[in-house]
């Protein structure tokens, strides 16, 4: 890997490339150049996941000719594709290398340590909704409960905005979820459900099954089962998997007409 | 004890081309129906986002109705094409939260005033049968939602 990225950044393919450094132990992003090729040798894969295909967009909207490499997870190729569906970043400027990582229902089969066993104390048991497995489990509880549930979930929300923040596919210039007629400000927590939900209307047909979001939850939030029910919402309605296909998702766009039918007042 | 019976507080938002007409239409022909929807006069159907719905249930509306034109007669072309996209996704996640049949889409042209009668009244007795919206009443007992830090250590801030 080291001699791949040394050849890039030699041969002129990129300019820099955004990978890991060990500092002190802790593996941290990195943006190796060629003016310090030495720095190559300190190249390091390793478990830690950081949105670099973020950081390589926000590089690239200051400096659009700049040729960026990233090391890529298959999350961080799905979510390079993402933007690039939705006009963020121009595939030609990015080169991914490719390292080994995480399953997730955006793909059929691949390993890491992410999801390994369900964290459910009691109190999560008894009061909260699982982190892992499928959405659609919580089906089993009454329609009243699953809302108390989830109201327990995001009622201990601190309004941190560190899942929009980490999120790699997040890139709107003005957030709804800051705007004063959206949202109260000031309050902590913020309107729930309002205030999730809404963030969860916009992942649909956008969210990358990362992660992330999960990770950087300061008071854990099983916010990547309700993301992943959003895009499964979208999968089922309008046949769209994110991150497959170069095309926006229909969901999001006018488009043509989907045949879905109205539901009756009757069920 | 409170021993009314219980009205739900219903808000509907009309297409200006067609639903509105036909509930115009409703009017001038004196055809009765609940009061208990709260019209909301918008320019296409389309234009109601997912935020709209939601902050209505935040608000604590029992029930959300939208009426827009049926699909080739939109005003602007394909405006009710997202319309429905847009509501068949939020019936999805509203049912997967626990929020079960407060919201209802109906393609009702501005001639359609018996329709747009039948159907009010019928989503009305839906939303009356279905008891007032739960959200504010979870929020208020913050003790039925807390038993304390979580197995993280996370304290409750209940205020």
């Amino acid at each position: 890997m080291k001699d791949i990225v040394r050849t890039w950044l030699e041969s002129g393919r990129i300019d820099l490339f955004l990978g890991y450094r060990l500092v002190d132990g802790h593996p941290i992003p990195h943006c190796f150049s060629k003016e310090r090729l030495e720095e190559v040798e300190q190249l390091t894969e390793s478990l830690a996941r950081y949105p670099l295909e973020k950081i390589a967009h926000q590089m690239l909207q200051k400096d659009p000719a700049v040729r960026i490499g990233l090391m890529a997870r298959d999350c961080t190729q799905r979510s390079v594709r993402v933007l690039a569906a939705w006009n963020q970043i121009d595939m030609d400027r990015i080169r991914v290398l490719t390292m080994s990582c995480c399953p997730s229902d955006a793909k059929d089969k691949a390993f890491c340590s992410y999801l390994q066993e369900p964290e459910t104390g009691p109190v999560r048991k008894s009061n909260g909704m699982p982190s892992t497995g499928d959405p659609d489990d919580c089906r089993v509880l009454p329609a009243e409960e699953r809302l108390r549930r989830w109201l327990y979930e995001f009622q201990k929300c601190i309004k941190c905005y560190g899942c929009r923040d980490i999120c790699p596919v997040c890139f709107c210039k003005d957030c709804g979820l800051e705007h004063e007629d959206l949202m109260d400000k000031g309050v902590v927590p913020p309107e729930v459900p309002l205030f999730h939900l809404i963030r969860a209307v916009h992942m649909a047909g956008r969210c990358v099954d990362c992660g992330l979001c999960e990770e950087a939850c300061p008071v854990g939030i099983p916010l990547r089962l309700l993301y992943r029910k959003v895009n499964g919402i979208v999968t089922d309605r309008f046949g769209y998997r994110v991150g497959q296909t170069k095309d926006q998702s229909p969901f999001n766009v006018l488009g043509e007409f989907s045949p879905l039918e109205l539901s009756s007042l009757d069920d | 004890m409170d021993t009314k019976p219980f009205e739900p507080k219903i808000v509907a938002f009309m297409c200006n081309w067609c639903t509105y007409g036909a509930a115009d239409l409703a009017g001038v022909s004196r055809l009765p129906y609940p009061q208990n929807i709260r019209p909301i006069r918008v320019m296409c159907s389309a234009t109601i986002s997912p935020h709209h719905i939601l902050r209505a249930f935040q608000s604590g509306a029992d029930g959300v109705f939208i009426g827009g034109c049926h699909i080739g007669d939109c005003h602007y072309i394909k405006g009710n094409y997202m319309t429905i996209k847009r509501v068949a996704f939020m019936e999805d996640l509203l049912n997967w939260f626990g929020l079960e049949g407060r919201l209802h889409l109906e393609w009702i042209s501005s001639a359609e005033a018996q329709k747009f009668v039948d159907v009010i009244r019928r989503f009305t007795e839906k939303i009356r049968a279905l008891g007032p919206n739960p959200i504010p009443a979870l929020l208020k007992t913050p003790k039925a939602i807390w038993n304390g830090a979580d197995d993280e250590g996370h304290c409750a801030n209940v205020a």
